[in-house]
């Protein structure tokens, strides 16, 4: 018995500075935020041959600027350029520089540094999607730059403003190189990269030289953590300030919280679902017009999003420049589905739906399965990891496979995607795919209506050949402390970090 | 001779001449293991589907980029020419650079080999620390309620997988009570659950070896003849007992060990530990093969050598065991 109460004695003394400390840390003043992401950002230099993604954002948006800012809800502001003008013939943008902005090793930024970075973004992996039609840049004077076209683009700008776009010191570059350049970033940023631990962690510290005033919050750091439990949880108990895309599911359980809030917004990609036109029952019209009409999309919203999602009727995005509000999507419709699948020549084959194992795509797919089953379809789900889908996708072997179809530059160009000749190999492709892509093309040259309308006759061929069904308007989440001010869910997922501030 | 040094001693000198023949062997036997282990890798990743890079680049990058950086991998290359170019490579210690990070696979592995160490061992040590006087204490007093109490434990160590016991612990320490961080290496704090969890299943391990095989070992004749000579009962435990219960129980730390090593990714991949193991899985997801092949060859050694190590530690506890033969 005495020794039971000695043992249980010493594990208090033990425990008990456990419990103090935890009081302690809560306690101190925060002039710094820990934002929790699932990946691992780790290209710091987009004009780099080895490009970048998704995850380097998280660093680039803030360590570098643009000449223009892609605003939380897709439209474009100011940034680098005080202003632009467009020539008449659509092929010439005259870009105003602000005087005085700064790199972070005290360079200033003049016109040569844009055109080091447009010329070289041009010639990256990410020049032809971002930078599209870009022709040459001209340096008028020092604060001056024209950048040439081959020929009109009207989503020129939303390139400009890409992460493609982040301007780069010329001179620090020509001292270092790409690696150097990749290792240490510089940029006219809020922030700069202070540290980085593969795997780990990012932390950027405020540039108090920031054109636009010292940020707020002192030292961010981007902690990389796999698990979403552990995200989750590290929210709950204060390890963590901010979370990135949770699952609207857990969205709606953070509002019921104390201490949490969320942000849910559009983002600019649009979830789909392609269907094999080229080879096997997928030539038969008939099918994939089937196909089409099962397709309960309000249905798939509420098992994904909770209903939280923007149903698409087109292939193309409500905020996308270009959209054509006037086409009707193809409605649900069980009867007009099974009367398109008695006229086809389908016999009862398996009709297999490729996903990404493990996302909410999967969950997508398994709707859709019971939706066509439902018709009379033998539909099965393939869920593969994401090598095998991009390779599936590559060289088109699948008969429907789920698509998150996202957009830089936030225009209806990007319907085009799918038809891009250099993308797929052409002899796996849609019947119609030439003469799409070439309307595509021309649509760039195009403004106003006269564009509206040519997306709109795209769409409508993407309707009635049952090439892809549109599903829903993708959204970005964000969960983060109530007391930190500014955090907003963004249309591609940055984080501007220089508009965060704790109350 | 009797003036000389015990460790000039003939007999120990053939003694220690043995364990380096020994030693030296189970090295060199080493290298087959990693050559067969390596080549199946290698043409598992190459045959796997993915285009890297294309993946690297992004699905915008042209042909003619693609096919620049694939000269740059040497993917258009023979699988043969590309194992035989890589092993060559790995003898001089370049294990090249990552293709999907931007980091040296050598020094990554270096950096990050000490954090899934240093859990490993603390699970070990957790593991045998609390296990094996468990086991031991629950064979004395077998039937009693320590027994069946340590006999529910296991049970209950071996039905929980480490992702759920993770996750319980860290609702339970980490959010309820706010005693340790939810993820991370930040503080040493942060070093007291990823232990805790990766080394139960081997807690229920060493609980039920030391149980068994004191129970064989008090129930021998030498333990009976003993007691019969007046010796205590602490002295029978003690000083004939423990030691040579303890044999198999050192075969299975040395399993361990090897075992937690690649069971940390489990654990690592729950409490954010950038350790070997979420470096490993991160590579085969996207067939980054230097960084697959690196980790695994190391791997390999390193459990080669914890092998060596706990045959030789066997042979000192267990005199009977002959290393020359």
């Amino acid at each position: 018995m005495k020794k039971l109460v000695l043992a249980m004695l010493a594990l208090l003394m033990v425990l008990l500075p456990l419990a103090a400390q935890a009081t302690q840390e809560a306690a101190a003043v925060k002039d710094s935020a820990t934002l929790v992401v699932a990946g691992n950002p780790y290209r710091f230099f987009a004009l780099s041959p080895k490009g970048c993604g998704g995850d380097d954002n998280l660093v680039l948006s803030n360590v570098y600027d643009c000449l223009l800012c892609l605003e939380a809800d897709g439209t474009l502001s100011p940034a680098l350029a005080e202003s632009y003008e467009l020539s008449a013939d659509g092929l010439t943008y005259t870009f105003h520089l602000r005087k005085g902005v700064k790199f972070s090793n005290g360079a200033e930024m003049t016109a040569e540094d844009v055109k080091f970075t447009f010329d070289k973004g041009a010639k990256g992996p990410l020049g032809q999607a971002l930078f599209i039609n870009f022709d040459h840049c001209t340096i008028i004077d020092a604060y001056t730059v024209e950048i040439g076209l081959v020929s009109p683009f009207a989503a020129f700008p939303g390139g400009v403003s890409s992460r493609l776009g982040g301007m780069c010191c010329k001179a620090y570059w020509d001292h270092v190189g790409d690696e150097g350049y990749m290792a240490n970033p510089i940029g006219t940023g809020a922030y700069k990269l202070v540290e980085y631990v593969n795997g780990d962690h990012v932390k950027l510290e405020a540039n108090a030289d920031h054109w636009r005033g010292a940020p707020a919050i002192k030292t961010i750091t981007i902690a990389l953590v796999a698990d979403v439990n552990t995200q989750i949880l590290g929210l709950q108990n204060g390890d963590y300030d901010v979370m990135r895309n949770p699952s609207i599911e857990m969205c709606g359980r953070f509002d019921t919280m104390k201490g949490i809030k969320t942000s849910i917004g559009n983002s600019t990609a649009r979830v789909t679902v392609n269907l094999n036109a080229w080879s096997g029952i997928g030539k038969d019209l008939n099918f994939r017009k089937a196909v089409q009409a099962a397709i309960n999309k309000d249905d798939i919203n509420k098992a994904v999003n909770s209903g939280a999602a923007t149903i698409l009727k087109v292939d193309i995005c409500p905020m996308y420049g270009g959209y054509p509000d006037h086409i009707q999507g193809v409605a649900y419709d069980v009867a007009a589905a099974k009367a398109y699948l008695a006229k086809s020549s389908y016999n009862g084959e398996p009709f297999v739906i490729t996903c990404t194992a493990g996302t909410t795509y999967e969950t997508v797919a398994k709707v859709m399965q019971a939706q066509l089953i439902e018709i009379g379809i033998k539909c099965e789900v393939e869920a593969v990891d994401n090598m095998t889908y991009e390779e599936r996708g590559k060289k088109r072997n699948f008969d429907a496979r789920v698509v998150d179809e996202a957009s830089s530059l936030i225009d209806a160009d990007s319907i085009a995607t799918q038809f891009t000749p250099s993308r797929f190999d052409q002899s796996v492709w849609y019947p119609r795919a030439a003469e799409i892509y070439a309307m595509a093309q021309k649509g760039r040259a195009l403004q106003g209506k006269e564009r509206t309308d040519l997306y709109g006759t795209i769409a409508q061929i993407l309707l009635d050949e049952a090439y892809t069904i549109p599903l829903y308007n993708g959204i970005n989440t964000v969960a983060f402390n109530e007391n930190l001010n500014g955090v907003q869910a963004h249309c591609l997922g940055y984080y501007n970090f220089r508009f965060w501030s704790w109350k | 001779m009797a003036h000389l040094p015990c460790f000039l001693k003939p007999s120990r000198r053939r003694a220690g001449v043995n364990w380096l023949k020994y030693a030296l062997k189970r090295l060199v036997l080493l290298v087959p293991v990693i050559l067969s282990v390596t080549f199946i890798l290698f043409v598992i990743l190459s045959l796997a589907p993915g285009d890297v890079a294309r993946m690297v680049l992004g699905q915008d990058a042209t042909p003619e980029q693609i096919a620049e950086l694939n000269h740059q991998m040497g993917l258009d290359r023979p699988l043969i020419i590309r194992y035989v170019n890589y092993m060559v490579d790995a003898l001089k210690l370049d294990f090249g650079k990552s293709w999907t990070g931007n980091f040296d696979v050598l020094s990554e592995f270096s950096h990050r080999l000490p954090y899934t160490l240093l859990v490993s061992a603390l699970a070990l040590v957790f593991a045998t620390g609390l296990g094996i006087p468990l086991g031991i204490a629950s064979a004395i007093k077998q039937y009693s309620l320590l027994d069946y109490g340590s006999t529910f434990v296991v049970m209950l160590l071996f039905s929980m997988p480490a992702f759920w016991l993770g996750t319980m612990c860290q609702i339970f320490f980490c959010l309820t009570l706010r005693w340790l961080p939810v993820s991370g290496i930040a503080s040493w704090k942060s070093f007291i659950l990823p232990p805790i969890i990766l080394g139960a299943n081997t807690l229920a391990s060493m609980i039920r070896m030391s149980r068994t095989s004191m129970l064989d070992v008090i129930k021998m004749d030498y333990i009976r003849t003993a007691r019969a000579k007046g010796a205590s009962n602490r002295d029978v435990i003690i000083h004939h007992s423990i030691r040579n219960s303890l044999i198999p129980v050192v075969t299975q730390i040395g399993i361990s060990f090897a075992g937690t090593i690649g069971g940390a990714v489990v654990t690592e991949n729950i409490f954010a530990i950038p350790g070997i193991g979420t470096m490993l899985i991160n590579a085969v997801k996207s067939r980054d093969v230097p960084v697959v092949m690196g980790t695994v060859i190391f791997i390999t050694i390193i459990v080669g050598i914890i092998n060596l190590i706990v045959d030789l530690i066997c042979a000192i506890v267990d005199p009977r065991i002959d290393l020359a033969s």
